[in-house]
C-alpha cells in the first residue's frame, strides 16, 4: 500500500476524529483502507479498542465493593434531593435533634458535614463475605452508660436510661454528664459533655452516627468484613479512619481527629491523609501533630467508661445522689457526676457515693440495683485542703484510699472537671490546684493552669488569679498555648488594663490570623484604638 | 462519533430506558434495594472512567466515590434519555476532572509543562488493556485527557470543551495531538509484532 494512501487515510482518520463532516467517499476510502494495510489496519485496531475499554476493562471486585459500601454510607447522608449537590459538599448536618430537643445549639457553626469513616483493617474475624444480607440488618444500639447531664430524645429519666434501645433518629444529648452507647457488634462510642450526636443508621453495612457537636471517643472490637461504622462531624471534609480507638471533636467550626490506637486516613475535598496512632489533625490543618499525653488521657478516660459493660449477660445499677453533683465511684472507678445509670455484668459491685462508704452488694443478671444515699455530714476533723469543700476533699479521699493505685493525673483531671461540670466551680478550681500539687510538671498539671484559669475568670470572677493561671501555663508554652493566650486577653479586658490587653490581642491576631477568635477580637481591638 | 457523543438531553426520551427511569425514581424514593442495585450496577464502570483520568488509583476512586453519591443523590433527574451508564459517565467525569484538577493545583503542574515522565504510571487507563493504558499514559496530561474524553467516552468535541472548559479549537488541537502522539506508539506495536511473528520459532520436539 502506498504512503500516500496512508497519509490520506490517517488525516481523514483524524478530521472524523475532531468532528469534520466525511463525504461519502471519504468515509468510504476511511472504512476500506485499513483492511488492505497492516499498519492503518493495525491503528485502526487500536482505535477501536479503545472504545471497548470501559466495557471491557475491570479493576478489582474487592476494591468495587469497598467503594460501593463507602458510597451507600455516605449516600444516606442526606435525603434525595430533586438536583445535584457539589460533590465535595456535603449537606449541613440535620436539624432534626436540634428542633426536637431546642438544644441551644444553633449557635453552632455548621457549614457541612464530615465523615469519618471507621474500619477495622487487618483485624478481621471472618472471611470476606461480600455485601450479604446479613450486613443489611440493623444493628442493635442501646445506652450502656449515663452520668449526670444527659438527655434523649425519647423520654428516659438518667437514673433509667442504661439499656435503654436507640432506633434510628433517636438523638443523645449530654449537657453536664457523659453517655456512652454500644453499637453491635462491638462498637463502643462514649460522648463528653456537651456534646450531641444523632444515631442515623443502625445497619451493620453503614452504621452511622452524626457528632453535631462536643467529643466522642469511639473504641471497636474486631469487625465483620464489610460492617462500617461512620461518624460525621461539621466540616466540608471528608475522614477516612481505619483504628481501634479514636477520638473525633467539633467546636464551632473546627474539627479535630484523633487516634490512640491503628491509623486513620483523613480525606477532606483536598487530600487524604494517614495519621498513625498518636496523632492528631485538625481538618484544614496543613499537617498532623503528636497527640499530647493529654489529650491521650482524656480519651481514654472518656473511653473507660464504654468498658464497664463488655455485653454478654447484664444487670443495671441506678445511683442518685440527695445532693447535686455527688461524684460516684463503681468497683473503685470514679464513673462521674450522679445520678449514673449503666449496665454491668452480674456480680458483686462496689458502689460508693460522695463522701459516703462504699456498698458491696451482689447483683443477678437481669436484675437491677439502684440507691439514693444520703451523704454523711462533712467530717469536724481530718485533713482540709485549702479551700475545699465536701466534694474536694472526697477526691482527695479517693485518692488516699487508693493508696498505691491513687487515682492518676489524668483521672484526677478528669474529676475536677467533673466537679465543674457539676456546678462546683471553687471545688473545681481547688482540684485543679490539687492536681498541679500532686503531678507537677506533668502534662495534666501543666494543661490544668489553663482550665483553672478558665473557671477562675468565667465562674469564680477572679480575674487576677486567672491572669496568674495563663501566665503559669505560658511560661512553658505547650498544645493549649492559643486557648491561654485567649484566656488571657479576657483577663486582662476583664481587669480593665486595656493597654495591656491591646498588646496581647496585636500578639493574638499576628500569631493566630486564622483562628476563630479573630474576627471578634479585631472589633475589639478597634474599639480600644478609639481615642 | 456516533450519537452516543451527543449529550443526554439533546436525545429524546427512549422507552428502552423506562426501567432505568423507574430504578432511578425509586432510588429518589429512597428506597434500599433500588440504591444498592444502582450503585452496584455502576460502581466498576465508575472506577474504570474515574481510572481512564487519574494517574493515582486511590485519586480516582475517591473521584468515582464523589461521583457515585452524587448519581444517587441526583437519582431523581434521571429522565431515560440516554442510557444509565452513560448518564452517569458524564457525572463521573466531571467528578475525574475535577479531582485532577486539583491534583494539577496541589502539585503547581500546569499542562504544558507536564513531562510525559510525570505521567507515566502502572495505574492509568483503562485497566482491561495494559498496552493501551501504558500508552496513554504516555500522552501529556491535556492531550490525554482530549484523547480519552473523544475515543473512550466517546464525547462530541463540544461536549469535550465544555468538560474541560477550553474552546473547541483547543480540543481539537489536543485530540490531534495526542492522536498523533498515539498513533506513533499503536504503530511501533504493529511493526514489533510483525518483527515478532517473522522470527523462525524452535520446533517443538
Amino acid at each position: 500500500m502506498s504512503s500516500s494512501a496512508c497519509e490520506t487515510w490517517m488525516r481523514l482518520s483524524d478530521r472524523e476524529a475532531i468532528g469534520d463532516a466525511l463525504s461519502d467517499e471519504e468515509q468510504s476510502l476511511l472504512r476500506s483502507h485499513p483492511s488492505s494495510c497492516a499498519a492503518c489496519g493495525s491503528e485502526a485496531a487500536g482505535w477501536r479498542r479503545l472504545r471497548r475499554a470501559l466495557d471491557e476493562g475491570r479493576v478489582d471486585d474487592a476494591g468495587d465493593a469497598n467503594l460501593m459500601d463507602r458510597v451507600l454510607a455516605d449516600h444516606v447522608h442526606a435525603p434525595p434531593r430533586a438536583s445535584a449537590p457539589a460533590p465535595t459538599k456535603r449537606p449541613k448536618a440535620r436539624g432534626r435533634g436540634l428542633s426536637t430537643l431546642g438544644v441551644a445549639a444553633a449557635a453552632l457553626a455548621v457549614a457541612a458535614a464530615a465523615v469519618i469513616y471507621v474500619r477495622r483493617g487487618g483485624r478481621t474475624t471472618e472471611p470476606k463475605p461480600g455485601v450479604s444480607a446479613s450486613l443489611m440488618q440493623p444493628s442493635v444500639a442501646e445506652v450502656t452508660f449515663a452520668a449526670g447531664g444527659v438527655e434523649l430524645a425519647s423520654p428516659a429519666s438518667v437514673t433509667s436510661v442504661a439499656g435503654t434501645v436507640l432506633s434510628d433518629g433517636a438523638t443523645v444529648r449530654t449537657t453536664t454528664g457523659t453517655a456512652c452507647l454500644r453499637i453491635e457488634p462491638g462498637v463502643r462510642v462514649c460522648l463528653d459533655r456537651e456534646t450531641e450526636i444523632v444515631l442515623a443508621d443502625r445497619v451493620l453495612a453503614h452504621r452511622r452516627l452524626d457528632l453535631t457537636r462536643g467529643r466522642v471517643v469511639a473504641t471497636l472490637d474486631p469487625q465483620p468484613i464489610g460492617a462500617l461504622f461512620t461518624v460525621t462531624t461539621v466540616r466540608d471534609t471528608a475522614v477516612t479512619a481505619h483504628g481501634t480507638i479514636f477520638a473525633v471533636e467539633t467546636h464551632d467550626d473546627a474539627v479535630v481527629v484523633r487516634v490512640d490506637e491503628g491509623a486513620v486516613d483523613v480525606k477532606d475535598a483536598k487530600r487524604t491523609r494517614k495519621l498513625t496512632a498518636h496523632e492528631s489533625l485538625g481538618i484544614g490543618e496543613t499537617g498532623s501533630r503528636p497527640m499530647t499525653d493529654v489529650e491521650e488521657a482524656l480519651d481514654r478516660t472518656l473511653a473507660r467508661a464504654g468498658e464497664l459493660w463488655g455485653g454478654g449477660p447484664r444487670s443495671t445499677l441506678s445511683i442518685d445522689s440527695n445532693e447535686p453533683g455527688t461524684l460516684v465511684t463503681v468497683d473503685g472507678l470514679s464513673v462521674g457526676v450522679a445520678p449514673v445509670s449503666m449496665l454491668v455484668t452480674p456480680g458483686e459491685h462496689t458502689v460508693r457515693a460522695g463522701d459516703g462508704e462504699g456498698e458491696t452488694f451482689q447483683v443477678n443478671e437481669g436484675e437491677g440495683w439502684s440507691r439514693t444515699p444520703s451523704p454523711p455530714p462533712a467530717p469536724t476533723s481530718g485533713h482540709r485542703l485549702h479551700g475545699a469543700s465536701s466534694r474536694a476533699r472526697s477526691l482527695r479521699a479517693t485518692t488516699d484510699r487508693f493508696g498505691a493505685e491513687r487515682a492518676t493525673a489524668a483521672e484526677l483531671l478528669s474529676e475536677a472537671r467533673d466537679l465543674r461540670a457539676g456546678g462546683h466551680s471553687a471545688d473545681a478550681a481547688v482540684a485543679y490546684r490539687e492536681l498541679e500539687a500532686q503531678y507537677p510538671g506533668s502534662p495534666e498539671a501543666h494543661a490544668s493552669f489553663v482550665l483553672l484559669g478558665d473557671v477562675e475568670l468565667a465562674n469564680l470572677g477572679d480575674a487576677s488569679g486567672a491572669l496568674r493561671s495563663f501566665d503559669a501555663y505560658l511560661r512553658r508554652p505547650g498544645e493549649l498555648t492559643q486557648e491561654a493566650r485567649y484566656g488571657r486577653i479576657r483577663a486582662l479586658r476583664a481587669l480593665g488594663r486595656s493597654t495591656d490587653e491591646r498588646k496581647a490581642i496585636e500578639d493574638f491576631v499576628a500569631t493566630y490570623p486564622a483562628s476563630v477568635q479573630v474576627r471578634s477580637l479585631q472589633s475589639r481591638l478597634e474599639e480600644l484604638r478609639k481615642p | 462519533m456516533s450519537t452516543k457523543g451527543v449529550k443526554e438531553t439533546d436525545v429524546g426520551p427512549d422507552t428502552q430506558h423506562q426501567e432505568d427511569v423507574e430504578l432511578m425514581a425509586k432510588v429518589a424514593a429512597g428506597q434500599e434495594d433500588a440504591r444498592r442495585s444502582v450503585a452496584a450496577r455502576l460502581v466498576g464502570r465508575a472506577r474504570r472512567v474515574a481510572r481512564a483520568f487519574l494517574r493515582d488509583a486511590a485519586d480516582a476512586d475517591d473521584a468515582a466515590q464523589v461521583g457515585l453519591i452524587q448519581i444517587l443523590h441526583s437519582a431523581g433527574t434521571y429522565a431515560g434519555k440516554s442510557s444509565l451508564e452513560r448518564w452517569a459517565d458524564r457525572i463521573v467525569v466531571r467528578s475525574a476532572l475535577r479531582m485532577a484538577r486539583q491534583r494539577r493545583r496541589r502539585h503547581e503542574v500546569t499542562d504544558e509543562d507536564t513531562s510525559v515522565d510525570d505521567l507515566r504510571s502502572d495505574e492509568s487507563g483503562p485497566e482491561g488493556d495494559s498496552t493501551l493504558a501504558a500508552h496513554l499514559s504516555q500522552l501529556t496530561e491535556a492531550n490525554r485527557m482530549a484523547v480519552v474524553l473523544r475515543h473512550i467516552m466517546e464525547y462530541s468535541i463540544e461536549e469535550t470543551a465544555e468538560l474541560t472548559g477550553v474552546s473547541p479549537n483547543t480540543v481539537k488541537d489536543r485530540l490531534l495531538r495526542g492522536r498523533e502522539q498515539l498513533r506513533k506508539l499503536l504503530r511501533r506495536d504493529a511493526v514489533i509484532e510483525a518483527a515478532t511473528l517473522a522470527k523462525p520459532t524452535r520446533a517443538s520436539s
